[in-house]
């Protein structure tokens, strides 16, 4: 069984200074490998990559062992959803509406959704606990609940692959821990093969199996959360002195901030930055 | 809103089918003094029962008025299409056909061959028409390359291009319309207005051919339109080759656009105000809005065309200063009580 993805020497650029550079690494079947870094370490643009929304300047992209250029729009799509960072909706669909949006890829030039794929979305809004919102407008529910819908799109599409970018960064606490449990749910009972990237390092710690940490656009290190998460290893990325201990009911690393102890060009804020080089000009 | 089903999609558009023939066939009730409604349905009555008695309301009838309401009904169906799909693809609820310079394009191509009296026609093709159509496609070509960076088409840069575009061509016009012959300056004056005349069965014809074209083209793409609308990069991941959808788009309404500006003129305001309409009353599918504003859009522009040649009548103001007129004031309601933008 070939991998949900191969990665050889990846390289990727905007204009001119490279974004990404020599990025190596393999994703399994059914794996749910989660990728963490500090802000413009490039994990959203390698997420873009996977998704097919950028092209590699250099390097090789296989997904199931298939060229990721290869593939038609409507293929891909059967095989990876996306649920990106952020979701915009220019006309105010219903919740129904949007995740029925998730069957495009099997429409196969059919003006109308058919039966199977109205149950089928119905079936994701039911998975992620939406049902009951179908005929509300995306604007009008909460963005908890606008995350759960655009993961029950993704779902209706019926992938092997959900790439997910920061899913729970705008939700508080117990919206965060259900999505994961969702995720984590698909995961087993789906077989599906989950790649996120996350700001919160106990909760990828917690639900992956493998962790990416990015550093200036490149693999700084790749493991077990163990591995990857060590005390040094987020003193030399992120700056910040920390305690790594064991978490005593999920047995997964976890992670606590020193606060004093930052090293202080490191973390200094942007505003006080700003300030700062003003002072330097006068 | 429901979700879209056959049915529903069926029945809203028998609905408004229905309501645009009794508009049409009240539209044809109205005209100049020489042909009061009674008259018409006397006409009406004797052309079906072959009793031909009166055949100057004949002549009025079918050769002036039906006519004139056809075209009406193509143009504002067309302008209507292009201007919800606008909307969508810019990302941009306040676009419409001219936003970016399709419809000045074709005025400039209409302009430039009345300008250099070059009258070929060709299988019934004017030079007028085709240079219409031509001027609509190499402007919407020149908009498409500048805004293209690295492949794709941003909507923030196809609508800023296409703005720069449209104010260039318009003052290209304008030139052309004071160095040009004076005889020609009250009719020039006019049609840039938006000026619908009775058109004869052959134009109707061959502009209609390229409204259906155009329409077909859409019609096929509604699902994709929605898509377009969640943004670029997540219609992609949904399966959408999203530069070949927006370049047969783009080309479907240039057609659209061109197969009415040709005859007349730039109509504004329909192609905003008819797609808001109809998604207050049916929702925000692509499938359900584009047919419905077609129909819708012709219906508005009968009505529009109605009034402009009877107000006042016998003298006839062009159709674009009634959709201004009414069309402004309402779209700011809208915006305004619905919060629609």
């Amino acid at each position: 069984m070939n991998n949900a993805y191969n990665l050889r020497d990846v390289y990727f650029k905007y204009s001119d200074k490279w974004i990404l550079e020599d990025i190596s690494f393999d994703i399994k079947n059914g794996e749910i490998l989660g990728i963490i870094g500090p802000n413009g370490s490039g994990k959203t643009t390698l997420l873009k990559l996977l998704s097919r929304i950028l092209t590699p300047g250099r390097g090789d992209i296989t997904v199931k062992g298939i060229d990721i250029a290869k593939y038609n729009h409507m293929d891909f799509a059967r095989s990876v959803a996306v649920v990106p960072q952020e979701s915009s909706f220019l006309f105010p669909f219903t919740v129904a509406e949007a995740v029925l949006m998730g069957r495009s890829p099997y429409l196969k030039g059919r003006l109308f959704e058919n039966y199977h794929d109205a149950e089928v979305s119905a079936e994701a809004m039911k998975w992620m606990d939406i049902y009951d919102l179908k005929d509300r407008p995306v604007t009008d529910i909460s963005g908890g609940e606008r995350q759960r819908t655009i993961i029950a799109r993704a779902i209706a599409q019926e992938p092997d692959i959900l790439i997910l970018d920061e899913p729970t960064t705008s939700l508080d606490i117990g919206h965060q821990t259900g999505i994961y449990n969702l995720l984590t749910r698909l995961n087993s009972e789906r077989g599906l093969t989950i790649v996120l990237s996350s700001h919160d390092l106990n909760l990828a710690a917690q639900y992956c199996n493998k962790l990416i940490l990015m550093n200036k656009g490149k693999i700084y290190d790749a493991g077990t959360p163990f591995e990857v998460i060590t005390e040094g290893n987020i003193r030399d990325v992120y700056g910040c002195e920390v305690i790594v201990d064991e978490n005593p009911v999920t047995k997964t690393p976890r992670v606590t901030l020193i606060p004093g102890e930052t090293p202080m060009n490191l973390c200094l804020t942007k505003e006080y930055q700003n300030t700062y080089t003003t002072k330097a000009h006068i | 809103m429901q979700t879209l089903t056959v049915k529903r999609w069926t029945s809203s558009l028998l609905i408004f089918s229905t309501l645009s023939i009794i508009i049409v066939f009240i539209a044809m009730l109205f005209g100049s003094e020489a042909l009061r409604p009674y008259d018409v349905i006397k006409t009406l009555i004797e052309t079906i029962t072959g009793h031909h008695e009166t055949e100057i309301s004949r002549t009025i009838l079918f050769q002036i008025r039906l006519p004139r309401i056809l075209l009406a009904a193509v143009v504002g169906g067309s302008l209507a299409a292009a201007g919800g799909v606008f909307q969508a693809i810019l990302k941009n609820p306040l676009a419409d056909p001219y936003v970016l310079g399709i419809s000045s394009g074709a005025a400039l191509g209409v302009l430039i061959s009345l300008f250099t009296q070059i009258n070929i026609t060709l299988l019934s093709f004017t030079s007028t028409t085709f240079m219409a159509f031509a001027g609509a496609i190499i402007t919407l070509y020149v908009v498409y390359k500048l805004s293209n960076i690295n492949g794709r088409t941003p909507p923030q840069t196809i609508l800023l291009v296409g703005v720069m575009i449209n104010a260039i061509i318009f003052a290209i016009i304008l030139f052309l319309t004071l160095v040009i012959d004076s005889n020609q300056f009250y009719k020039i004056f006019f049609w840039l207005f938006g000026y619908i005349s009775s058109p004869d069965y052959t134009s109707l014809a061959i502009i209609s051919l390229f409204a259906i074209a155009g329409l077909i083209v859409l019609l096929t793409q509604a699902g994709s339109i929605n898509l377009l609308t969640l943004g670029d990069d997540t219609a992609q991941t949904l399966g959408l080759d999203v530069e070949r959808v927006k370049r047969r788009v783009f080309i479907a309404c240039a057609l659209l656009v061109a197969a009415g500006v040709s005859l007349c003129g730039p109509i504004g305001f329909l192609g905003i105000i008819v797609p808001h309409i109809v998604r207050l009353l049916l929702g925000y599918d692509y499938r359900i809005i584009l047919p419905v504003s077609v129909i819708g859009g012709g219906i508005f522009l009968v009505i529009a065309d109605t009034l402009a040649r009877t107000v006042i009548s016998p003298v006839e103001i062009p159709v674009g200063i009634i959709t201004a007129l009414c069309g402004g004031p309402y779209f700011i309601y809208l915006m305004r009580r619905k919060r629609i933008v």
